[in-house]
């Protein structure tokens, strides 16, 4: 049984540590407890003890000496002239390493080193030995870089390089082999990238795949979705907001089978939704719509209009009409008068003065297109009552379109025919 | 423009300020010849001397109560506090004293103190040296926060820090320390409360503070790439809060993630994430959502301890499960 004993991190930032002095030499007995070293980070000088019982043996830094953090630098072994710890390791390595690959040479390891406290993997900047070069201990093999620094690892082991198992630029785990020195020069080196090892039949694999596994019904699985509670429709803020602004209903949504909860990308589908809702369900089942149209002679009206301006000065055409239009209805009291362009509203009155524009909603919508070559015009799906008049060749064209749940019937035919009559015999308004 | 470290930008805040008014001093551990271990001070102590310098024994709550003294009687001292898990240690100092001084005195006194600190994990440092806790002192009215996320933020937010008649604590971000970032030469403020949107977006608001406005940043790249348009914004100090930048942004987008690395309960990121639930709810097409570290210590071991934070991939997944609409947590 060896202990390795390595340079510890004492400082939070450490990459190395200067060992400065050894309290052991090399072979020498010690105890559990025993002080085996001191060393120097920026911050501390510290004595690092023997972790266990048995002699110091493979001591490989001098004291003076800057050793990087997590290197070994001796081990403890049961006799004093126990084999360096390294070749057993090296063993375990070169086994590892030859199970996986039979064609590598036979040597010693050389493995991608840990510098710095948390570091994974090494980038090998660029090899200083070429594949089959001779070795010296101390040589420089190659330099690598962590986050944190840029490193010259040396051979500790002389002989060849008979393999190269990592390229300049390849990115290799801590503690992966990079190189084999061999003890003979190689004929026919190995020179090549780092690969990856896939590593075949251990518990580890099984271990991934069962967690990937675990993990994949999880990512594949449907999006999920939220049972609606009892008649509660389920949507955002915004979604909801929006419907009631647009005057849509989220039902139509739950009808689709559209799952739930709703967001704003549902709009979209919403409105087409409403719209076809609204074009099947068509005029006369749930929302009723009044079309009624009467005609009269023109002659009268515009005879009215000119003798109206002569006598009175009132040349508001719109004002006119609004008066018209509101005294034969009892429960409309402002009317919006549409000409192409403008619309203006007024608060109707019997007497045609005291008919003004007023700042209130319309109760009423009147086009009056009279002025225009338009001959008819079919106005569908009104949230109001309009009044469409148009003129054709010597007769005016009155057309009313209302929603059913605007008015009834009755009233709906009581306006059109008392406006016709009134347009017909302008001067009874007067009365 | 020219670039340089956080370090030095902190460096140089400190510079002007000590240069400019003589009440500014720096008290702390390491702070004189060390320099603090990561030599964020360094050259200080040559130019402004150990009087105003000035190293202390191993003892956070006495320097810490010697700054508020300081700063109540007519000093702006900036307390370095080597590791932002210490200021446990100096909590009574700064939110009874420090914090309630302006107040209890019926305003007669002022704390004009800037605690310097640090916040961040992913530096190997363990649960006692990785912690990100803005979020206890930003708890505590009359204390003021900001989380530099930059080598520009650094230095204004310290500048406008020290002018503060108010306590404010400052916590940088140690990994970010050797970041380089533009800074100008000529001198600078950065107002408090005041957020910076860091890139427009219409999808979806990432808000990151500190480090982490670089993870939504990256993230948004990353969402870039798949068609969906991330804003990011930086708020640069968490106490007075920027909300109506924020707000405003979760209106147009509809879609907010918060990230913080302070752990996600009763966080910095729940803070935020509430006001614009409360305040952008009907504006909103999924709950605001909140990534901060896990509630766990921080582990020492590297595979363990870089899971705990938020990352890019992680901040432009869950993105995407917003955008598209799936829930984050089922109900």
């Amino acid at each position: 049984m060896q202990h390795e004993i390595i340079m510890p991190a004492l400082g939070m930032s450490q990459d190395t540590g200067t060992l400065l002095a050894w309290h052991k030499a090399e072979g020498e007995a010690v105890a559990a407890g025993d002080i085996l070293f001191e060393v120097e980070t920026d911050k501390t000088t510290m004595e690092v003890e023997a972790p266990a019982n048995g002699f110091v043996v493979g001591i490989s830094a001098d004291a003076g000496s800057e050793v990087p953090v997590g290197q070994v630098i001796a081990f403890i072994a049961d006799s004093a002239d126990a084999s360096v710890k390294s070749d057993s390791v090296a063993a375990t390595h070169v086994e590892a390493t030859e199970r996986s690959d039979s064609e590598l040479p036979n040597g010693k390891p050389v493995i991608m080193p840990t510098l710095g406290m948390a570091q994974d993997s090494g980038l090998l900047i660029a090899w200083c030995k070429a594949a089959g070069d001779k070795v010296e201990v101390d040589d420089v093999l190659f330099e690598v870089e962590t986050d944190k620094s840029i490193a010259e690892v040396t051979a500790e082991h002389a002989g060849y390089l008979g393999a190269r198992l990592a390229a300049a630029g390849d990115e290799v785990p801590t503690g992966e082999v990079i190189a084999i020195i061999t003890p003979d020069t190689v004929e026919t080196p190995i020179d090549r990238s780092y690969e990856a090892k896939s590593v075949a039949p251990t518990a580890e694999p099984q271990e991934t795949s069962e967690t990937t596994q675990a993990i994949e019904p999880k990512v594949s699985a449907p999006a999920q979705t939220l049972s609606p509670v009892e008649s509660r429709v389920l949507a955002s803020p915004k979604l909801k907001r929006l419907a009631m602004q647009e005057g849509l209903d989220l039902e139509l949504l739950v009808k689709a089978g559209v799952p739930q909860p709703y967001h704003f990308s549902d709009l979209v589908q919403l409105r087409e939704l409403a719209k076809s809702a609204a074009a099947t369900l068509g005029a006369p089942s749930t929302t009723p719509t009044i079309e009624i149209t009467a005609t009269v002679d023109a002659n009268a009206f515009d005879d009215f209009l000119t003798w109206l301006s002569a006598h009175t000065g009132i040349d508001n055409e719109a004002q006119v009409l609004a008066s018209l239009v509101g005294s034969c209805s009892t429960s409309i009291n402002t009317i919006g008068v549409a000409s192409l362009g403008e619309t203006l509203v007024f608060r109707t009155h019997q007497q045609i003065s005291a008919t003004s524009v007023c700042d209130e909603m319309e109760e009423l919508h009147l086009r009056d297109l009279r002025n225009t070559y338009i001959e008819s015009a079919q106005m569908s799906s009104v949230s109001l009552p309009q009044i469409t008049l148009m003129r054709q060749s010597e007769r005016l064209k009155i057309a009313l379109n209302a929603p059913g749940t605007a008015m009834h019937a009755a009233e709906a035919l009581t306006l059109v025919n008392n406006f016709a009559e009134r347009l017909a015999d302008p001067m009874r308004q007067l009365l | 423009m020219r670039q340089i470290t956080l370090s030095q930008a902190v460096n140089e805040a400190l510079a002007e300020e000590m240069r400019r008014d003589e009440t500014v001093f720096i008290i702390g551990e390491d702070v004189a010849e060390a320099g603090t271990p990561f030599k964020v001070l360094s050259g200080l102590v040559e130019e402004f001397g150990t009087e105003r310098v000035i190293d202390t024994p191993i003892a956070e709550p006495g320097f810490m109560g010697m700054g508020v003294g300081a700063a109540m009687t007519g000093m702006r001292p900036v307390v370095d506090l080597m590791f932002g898990d210490f200021i446990f240690l100096v909590m009574d100092q700064l939110c009874n004293q420090a914090a309630k001084t302006h107040y209890m005195s019926g305003g007669k006194l002022n704390v004009p103190l800037v605690l310097r600190t640090n916040l961040g994990a992913t530096r190997r440092s363990a649960a006692q040296h990785s912690q990100s806790l803005h979020a206890l002192v930003a708890h505590i009215p009359g204390i003021k926060v900001a989380l530099p996320s930059s080598a520009y933020e650094a230095k204004g937010l310290l500048k406008t820090a020290i002018r503060d008649d108010n306590p404010v604590v400052i916590f940088e971000d140690k990994l970010m320390y050797q970041d380089k970032a533009e800074v100008p030469e000529e001198e600078y403020y950065i107002p408090f409360g005041e957020a910076n949107i860091k890139r427009e977006g219409t999808d979806i608001t990432l808000i990151g503070t500190s480090s982490m406005v670089q993870v939504c940043e990256r993230a948004a790249e990353l969402l870039a790439a798949e068609g969906i348009s991330a804003e990011v914004i930086d708020p640069r100090t968490i106490v007075p809060l920027d909300e109506k930048t924020l707000i405003e942004s979760a209106k147009k987008t509809s879609r907010v993630i918060v990230v913080d690395e302070g752990h996600q309960s009763f966080g910095t990121t729940s803070e935020i994430a509430s006001r614009i639930n409360e305040k952008a709810f009907y504006y909103l097409d999924a709950p605001a959502l909140r990534m901060g570290a896990m509630d766990v210590p921080i582990p020492f071991s590297p595979a363990l301890e870089d899971i705990t934070v938020p990352t890019a991939e992680g901040v432009a997944e869950n993105a995407r499960k917003l955008v598209r609409g799936e829930l984050i947590h089922a109900a």
